[in-house]
């Protein structure tokens, strides 16, 4: 399954997908540098994604690091159960913005 | 891999799967150990907690213990000894230098470096056996069951 990024209401949406393991994670990673490079907010859309790897969170923590250098809002939204597991297990859960639905990070701008 | 006269293995075996050691290997190698703990009746969360330890050490067996992608294989036995399912892993790289495998600090928020805290995390006993030379090395995961 491919992950995708679209615009709306000025925020980036990154829709990942599917299984975020070794072999997709580095398509994921590109994905989100590319939207953080462009300085406009990401959200990230959690709630497709079946299983997240340590690959995975990798990409998400190195996005959320350069967008805090730049001053831009990185945030993850409907976070699917398997990804919060994950998550919780990092100890992540309370270093990432975290929306519970995608409608509510959209209207945070991010 | 129960023929290995060097190594002990406990508990009655229910599955034994081998993939080469390759990354796009790495879904349906998941997907295999979910449909035999499923049927072996684990719960959701602990077929989850197992498939990521097995996957994070495979992960490990790929980019360390054999240096990168190679169709060498990756051997995996599932077996069952009373509530505890145990999974023993083996590679067929040189033996491991078990002090360099360390989980890291997790306050220091960075990329990378949390596959071998997630194994421990989940995995109530792990264990890193390296073999004699030529044999490899076989990471022993035990999870107990309700």
């Amino acid at each position: 399954m491919k992950h995708s990024v679209r615009q709306e209401q000025g925020v980036s949406i990154v829709e990942l997908r599917g299984d975020v393991d070794l072999e997709s994670s580095p398509d994921a990673r590109k994905l989100l540098l590319d939207c953080v490079q462009r300085k406009m907010p990401v959200v990230v859309d959690l709630s497709g994604v079946s299983y997240i790897d340590s690959s995975g969170i990798a990409s998400l923590v190195e996005s959320f690091q350069l967008a805090r250098t730049k001053g831009s809002e990185f945030s993850l939204a409907a976070v699917s159960e398997s990804a919060m597991r994950v998550l919780k297990l990092a100890r992540l859960d309370t270093v990432f913005k975290i929306h519970p639905t995608l409608k509510d990070g959209l209207s945070h701008g991010g | 891999m129960s023929s290995l006269t060097s190594f002990h293995f406990r508990g009655a075996e229910l599955a034994r799967l081998e993939i080469p050691a390759r990354a796009a290997r790495l879904r349906e190698f998941r997907d295999a150990i979910k449909k035999h703990l499923k049927k072996a009746g684990c719960g959701e969360q602990e077929i989850h907690d197992v498939v990521l330890a097995v996957d994070e050490a495979c992960q490990n067996i790929i980019r360390h213990a054999y240096g990168g992608e190679t169709d060498q294989p990756i051997v995996l036995e599932i077996r069952r000894d009373g509530p505890k399912f145990i999974l023993y892993l083996r590679d067929f790289a040189d033996p491991v230098e078990i002090d360099k495998i360390k989980s890291r600090d997790l306050s220091d928020v960075k990329p990378g470096g949390l596959g071998v805290h997630f194994i421990h995390e989940v995995m109530d006993q792990v264990t890193i056996t390296p073999l004699d030379k030529g044999e490899g090395n076989v990471i022993t995961l035990v999870k107990n069951v309700q």
